[in-house]
């Protein structure tokens, strides 16, 4: 026994073990989740390993990601892990990159030659780019996710399961403008007030300082009530005596002295409570210094410098002394971006929020909890991780040894519940409706340069697909509204406008993707448009033939010719394939480890190419008309109720 | 004491609040010092204790004390994050040492030799947890005792190729908690009452309900109390008994053929992998037992009471108490 | 990617066309190649009749964003349109317009520019966005009213 794999392989079995290593798998992220994949993948005996994130290293993450150490930080993630994890075995080949995953360089070619992409990532983002890929290049994904004592694994198989996009995934919260700007009744209101003036003041124009909807504040504006229509026009002239004085005293009285006269002048807004009084600045400097901290009479021993609460008086200095700082670095940098991890511009949010809680009688937050509100720091440990990481690595190894059917979800909980401490769920199939796993694609060959949009209209979508009223969308763009009799005038003549158009200068050019609906119908289908002059030599050697028989009797002929002339190809069905539709494909496709071996490209990103070889069909020579698969179940249904996302049924956990 | 030199020295350093950061903002500072104080003993440095110890040794402890005396060869190599090619020759508890050293240069590390046949309360005092990994039940049912007597909390802990367990005595254990479902709640004491290993084993009554992982260990017990040994797997002797006696079990309680069926699967992978640590099972047990030691040690979050039973590839952790 | 959101402006495009409340017009703006951008669009709001608002057809512009339907529209009048829940930029502050509060994907078109009709009437004392209107409502009733029919003056009805 010359190895430290025989318990995998009698656990796993032979060829089991022979498969994982064989086999080649890429990991997407080196954080909390990746450096315990990483360690799983190579004592279970994986060998071909590609890492990649775009992350380094920082001493927060040492507390979990164990790959790392205290001389790493500032180092990447991806490239340190790599050579931690091979001491474990020196012979695995692992290809480490500081990059993201989101660029050219790890584009559908690169993910192709996987058999299997493990996905520890910690934002939606990155996780819905790896989920399409992974759908277009027909890669099983096992996707996973951790927070604080929370975690879970799935499995992402195209046609088989669930994608990461099948239900409506969680939005960042958002705060109404009017809580934030005038009724703020919770310490994060404040919180997100003062990082937006942050942005407004130190963030130049290239960050924001500029944007017409951050009206958080204008420092050149003292009025505090009345309109010059009125002749009314009360002014705060208090603060252009600030102004002399110095910036920071300036920024001080407009935000915490005139724009607190002009709220309070609200009066209904504080009908049922205190309304919000305007400081001044100088009194505040020469109070002595209340010691407010020991209200409580707890002495927290333990507590970290960051917990302890400053007093009103010194939220005030380290407010001023920020917001100086900050304005001379500003001016020099050209505009700053708001860093958590900046010793000053974490103390500038802070104080600020306190400032203004205090003045709208909310409570003050220690620096410590500003951090994590401000910062949206997700607490992390690293068993959670380890947890996760386990369960996924099971997963991948019944996915490499040819058991997808006993793959499954598996939520972590943070104590038991029902006496379980982990749950496995099956795994959900594909939801019919979803946007990027399951579109019906079609795709139409034809001279972009020669055929008008109105041609394409009548004679394509109407005649040939039977749209009753066609409704065209490129992008986030309506093309074409179908359906006389709810537009007006103006409408139907600029819409006659566009039917003269040739395709290729309206956006349907080679390599677009249009949505086709109907005005009056069910229907929907996405058709790729490729460019092709093939047809063009048809027509050309046709012509040139009736030329050459001019003596026969072409009056009734010609007509029938004309309509002879092939000048478009459609390819596909606008059906959603059916489930045996899949199987057939699978069938013919799967090679000896139960992976499918698409040929087809399910490709959103790029020119897209036939969905299912199965429904592939291609006009005859003689006809004009596609054949579509199922001419009669054309219209698919599409629910009105589609237009209610409901709300997510699962929470995707961020790690 | 002088409150303000006990206080400097518990008190986090910049930096080691800079590090545990993350976790300190899970479960607070108070725990976080707590763990800062604890002392933890490891019996039996296996693949599975080595992620236990690693994700312990993250966290922020103050000591941990190993116990091993075996030499590194390739067959304890497995899935042991402390072993590597190099290590052969060498003796796992050096290596282990040095490895925990590199991971957490906090956290202070050592090691002691013990033979359990002589061991005496000595061993144990002076620990706030000890953590066995499962080799045979008579060593279990020795340290559990030491540990009763000393009022110190128990673990032990195994991993059988695909399947694991883990079992708690923390005695009379008072710990913290705070009603989560309530904004605003306060955080309340709560107490549980623990028994032995041996008690648990003897008194515990198996029904189709529980867990089939503890039917498993029931029967190895007793095997091994009958011929003070663990069974071989590789003698069909021995296989044959244990399927005899899971039989007798079986045939007192009315099951359906697919629970009988169900019950067989799982004696006979567990006696198959009786031996075999895979990185799957030890890092997800390696992840729950740290936990727990981070329950135990800070007092903080409800402790599993008293088994847990896992089956990687079912993607199952059920509790029992037992 | 936009393919939620603009399948449900598609959608809320070709349901408007249907059926419409009297006096409203929802059209997505054309952009130079004739072209109409789903994401902005121009909208007409009618004052109800017998109030100080009728008479008036209020043009208000709806931006959406790609995580519309989980974010509502931002909806905004002309600049300094007069009327206490607007700002000065034209931001309209409603409640069903805000995602904290009463906002749900599944609220059409429709029914923000309905809600929008009833606030101009209604306005809410207590999210005032602007100064002068706010202050005249509450303290100077007659000047608001003649600030009010003023404006539906400068907004007549088309034709």
């Amino acid at each position: 026994m010359t190895d430290r794999f025989s318990a995998m392989k009698l656990t796993y079995g032979e060829e089991c073990f022979k498969a994982i290593q064989e086999s080649k798998v890429l990991v997407i992220g080196a954080g909390g989740i990746g450096c315990e994949v990483l360690k799983n993948l190579v004592l279970a005996g994986f060998i071909n390993i590609d890492v990649v994130d775009l992350d380094i290293i920082d001493i927060s993450n040492l507390n979990r990601q164990f790959l790392f150490r205290m001389n790493h930080v500032g180092q990447p993630k991806a490239l340190v892990a790599k050579d931690a994890v091979l001491q474990y075995n020196p012979l695995a080949n692992i290809n480490a990159y500081h990059g993201d995953v989101k660029t050219q360089q790890f584009d559908l070619e690169y993910f192709k030659k996987f058999n299997l992409v493990l996905s520890a990532l910690d934002n939606i983002s990155a996780r819905r780019h790896v989920n399409r890929l992974c759908l277009s290049a027909g890669l099983p994904l096992v996707e996973s996710g951790t927070a604080g004592y929370l975690g879970q694994v799935t499995i992402i198989k195209k046609g088989e399961t669930e994608c990461y996009e099948c239900h409506p995934l969680p939005v960042p919260k958002q705060f109404p403008v009017c809580t934030i700007r005038s009724n703020p009744s919770a310490p994060i209101h404040c919180i997100v007030w003062a990082k937006m003036l942050f942005g407004k003041l130190f963030g130049g124009q290239k960050n924001g300082g500029d944007d017409d909807t951050n009206g958080i504040t204008d420092m050149d504006n003292n009025i505090i009530s009345g309109s010059e229509e009125n002749g009314d026009i009360v002014r705060d002239e208090q603060l252009l005596v600030e102004k002399e004085k110095g910036y920071k005293r300036w920024v001080f009285h407009k935000v915490f002295n005139t724009d607190i006269q002009i709220l309070a002048k609200m009066a209904d807004l504080w009908k049922e409570k205190q309304p919000p009084s305007p400081l001044s600045l100088d009194n505040i400097l020469d109070q002595k210094e209340i010691d407010e901290t020991s209200k409580e009479g707890d002495q927290l021993i333990n507590q970290l410098k960051d917990q302890k609460l400053w007093s009103f008086k010194e939220n005030v200095e380290v407010f001023l002394d920020c917001a100086e700082k900050l304005k001379d670095q500003s001016e020099k940098e050209n505009g700053l971006v708001w860093d958590k991890d900046d010793e000053i511009s974490l103390s500038f949010v802070c104080s600020a929020s306190n400032i203004r809680s205090q003045i709208f009688n909310i409570p003050m937050k220690s620096r410590f909890d500003v951090k994590s509100m401000a910062g949206n720091i997700i607490p992390a440990i690293g068993t959670t991780n380890a947890i996760i990481s386990g369960l996924v690595l099971t997963e991948a190894i019944k996915i490499i040894g040819g058991r997808f059917n006993e793959c499954h979800s598996t939520y972590l909980m943070k104590e038991p519940s029902s006496r379980r401490l982990l749950i496995p769920t099956s795994l959900e199939e594909p939801n019919p409706k979803c946007f990027v796993c399951n579109r019906n694609f079609i795709t139409c060959k034809l001279n972009t340069d020669k055929v008008t949009v109105g041609k394409f209209v009548n004679e394509i979508l109407k005649k040939s697909l039977a749209v009753n009223e066609p409704i065209l969308t490129v992008g986030n763009d309506l093309i074409y509204e179908g359906g006389d009799q709810d537009l007006d005038k103006e409408e139907i003549a600029q819409r006659k406008k566009i039917e003269e158009k040739i395709m290729g200068q309206y956006r349907l050019v080679n390599g677009s993707q249009v949505i086709i609906e109907d005005y009056n119908q069910d229907f929907k289908v996405t058709m790729n448009i490729v460019h092709t002059n093939e047809f063009d030599e048809d027509i050309k050697k046709k012509k040139e033939e009736e030329n050459k028989d001019q003596n026969r009797a072409k009056q009734q002929d010609e007509k029938k010719k004309e309509e002879d002339e092939k000048w478009f190809e459609i390819i596909g069905s606008t059906t959603t394939p059916s489930n045996e539709n899949k199987k057939e494909c699978d069938a013919t496709n799967t090679n000896e480890n139960g992976m499918v071996d698409d040929d087809d490209d399910f490709e959103i990103l790029e020119t897209p190419v036939p969905e299912s070889l199965v429904c592939k069909t291609s006009s005859t020579a003689s006809t004009n008309t596609t054949t579509t698969t199922n001419t009669t179940s054309l219209k698919r249904k599409y629910d009105e109720e589609d237009s209610e996302i409901s709300d997510a049924k699962k929470q995707k956990s961020d790690s | 004491m002088d409150t303000a030199v006990a206080a400097a020295s518990t008190k986090l350093t910049e930096k080691e609040a800079q590090i545990y950061d993350r976790g300190i903002r899970l479960w607070g500072v108070d725990a976080q010092t707590k763990l800062r104080q604890s002392k933890v003993l490891f019996i039996g440095i296996n693949s599975l204790m080595s992620e236990i110890i690693k994700n312990v040794v993250l966290v922020g402890v103050d000591k941990v004390e190993l116990v091993e005396d075996a030499l590194a060869t390739y067959d304890k190599l497995a899935c042991n994050l402390f072993l590597s090619e190099d290590s052969i020759g060498k003796t796992v508890v050096s290596e282990a040492i040095q490895k925990i050293n590199s991971l957490n240069p906090l956290v202070t590390v050592d090691s002691t030799d013990k033979e359990f046949e002589t061991m005496t309360d000595d061993f144990v005092k002076g620990y706030d947890l000890v953590v066995l990994s499962h080799t045979n039940f008579s060593n279990a049912y020795i340290v559990n005792n030491l540990c009763k007597k000393n009022n110190i909390p128990f673990i032990l802990t195994g991993t059988f190729g695909l399947h694991g367990f883990i079992f708690e005595d923390l005695n009379e254990f008072t710990y913290q908690k705070r009603d989560e479902s309530k904004e605003g709640s306060l955080i309340e004491t709560h107490k549980l009452s623990y028994k032995t290993i041996s008690e648990s084993l003897k008194g515990g009554v198996w029904n189709k309900r529980v867990d089939p992982h503890f039917l498993v260990l029931f029967l190895l017990a007793k095997f091994e109390e009958k011929h003070n040994r663990v069974p071989d797997v590789l003698q069909n002797i021995d296989t044959e008994e244990l399927t005899s006696n899971l039989n007798e079990v079986i045939k007192q309680h009315t099951l359906k053929q697919s629970e009988i069926d169900k019950i067989f699967k799982i004696t006979k992978d567990t006696l198959r992998t009786l031996n075999a640590e895979v990185p799957t099972t030890c890092s997800v047990l390696g992840g729950i037992a740290g936990i727990e030691v981070i329950r135990i040690l800070s007092r903080n979050g409800t402790p599993i009471n008293n088994w847990l039973f896992l089956d990687v590839e079912k993607g199952t952790g059920n509790v029992e108490i037992l | 990617m936009a393919g939620i959101s603009s399948a449900r402006l598609s959608e809320e495009r070709k349901n408007w066309r249907k059926d419409h409340p009297y006096g409203f017009y929802a059209r997505p703006t054309t952009n130079t190649d004739g072209s109409l951008n789903l994401f902005v669009w121009s909208c007409g709001i009618p004052g109800k009749k017998d109030t100080i608002w009728e008479n008036g057809v209020y043009p208000l512009t709806m931006e959406f964003t790609e995580d519309y339907p989980s974010k509502p529209p931002k909806c905004r009048f002309p600049k300094d349109f007069f009327h206490p829940n607007v700002y000065p930029s034209g931001t309209v502050c409603l409640s069903i317009l805000n995602e904290e509060s009463d906002w749900k994907p599944s609220i059409t078109i429709k029914t923000v520019l309905l809600g929008i009709q009833d606030l101009l009437d209604n306005p809410n004392p207590k999210s005032p966005a602007q100064q002068l209107p706010i202050h005249l409502f509450l303290q100077d009733k007659d000047e608001y009213v003649k600030k009010v029919r003023q404006q539906a003056k400068s907004y007549p009805l088309a034709e």
